[in-house]
């Protein structure tokens, strides 16, 4: 099914809104990751344990949900296709693992931001809360690849996306 | 998300499939490259406790508390 150039456009927006506000919420979120893994103090803690559930659970998990389903409408909706092009197979299947990895973290995160939010949590519980650093870290290093797969476009088909185009020639020579 | 497909070659395609694209390979092998990192940190407790476990003992610090 293709889309109309309007609705094209529209989805078009709308993933890259969603798409890019993902990686500005992670580069947010790396922000309290970081002051949660250097600071000793209990209130910094204990506020960036709670900034990171908050922007974890209401931002960045709905908007990687979001840019997946917008990603493959657009991919789908045009004639881009959703495996046709190696650029947009592996920025799909990158978009999946981070969006899995990032939904399995939501609960370690929304279990420290819960220790944090608990006003009897002592001094050693939340100096005991671990670090995200490595998953928010390589999960920004994924997003950056998808993002510069998505601008550059690097040429190549894959077999599927050659077979296709042979078909559609020879049909349209026909 | 690109927003148009290319125009197409007016020479037509090749007969064969022209074969996975170098810079393919190359992201392959990064990606193959940090799953072995990845797998020989855990496996070498390199990493530290990984997984939904690792937070189980401050849950359940916080859990009577969090009863009351």
């Amino acid at each position: 099914m293709r889309l109309s150039p309007r609705l094209r456009k529209g989805a078009l927006a709308f993933h890259l809104a969603v798409s890019v506000g993902w990686i500005g919420a992670v580069a947010a979120y790396l922000a309290l990751d970081l002051t949660a893994t250097m600071s000793t103090d209990p209130g910094t803690l204990r506020a960036a344990y709670l900034g990171m559930g908050l922007i974890a659970g209401a931002i960045i998990v709905p908007l990687a949900i979001a840019t997946l389903v917008t990603g493959l409408v657009v991919s789908v909706g045009t004639k881009w296709g959703l495996a046709r092009h190696w650029w947009v197979l592996i920025s799909l299947a990158l978009t999946v693992f981070a969006t899995v990895v990032l939904l399995v973290e939501a609960g370690t995160i929304a279990s420290y931001a819960a220790v944090a939010a608990n006003p009897d949590a002592t001094e050693a519980e939340l100096r005991g809360l671990g670090s995200t650093l490595v998953h928010s870290v390589g999960g920004s290093l994924v997003l950056l690849v998808v993002l510069v797969l998505n601008i550059y476009k690097p040429a190549g088909l894959t077999p599927y996306g050659w077979r296709k185009q042979q078909q559609e020639r020879r049909a349209a020579r026909s | 998300m690109a927003d148009r497909p290319p125009a197409p070659d007016p020479a037509g395609p090749p007969d064969r499939y022209p074969g996975i694209p170098s810079w393919v390979k190359v992201l392959g092998v990064v990606a193959a490259l940090v799953v072995l990192f990845i797998v020989f940190a855990l496996v070498t407790g390199l990493g530290g406790p990984h997984g939904p476990q690792r937070h189980g003992a401050a849950v359940a610090v916080a859990g009577p508390s969090t009863a009351r």
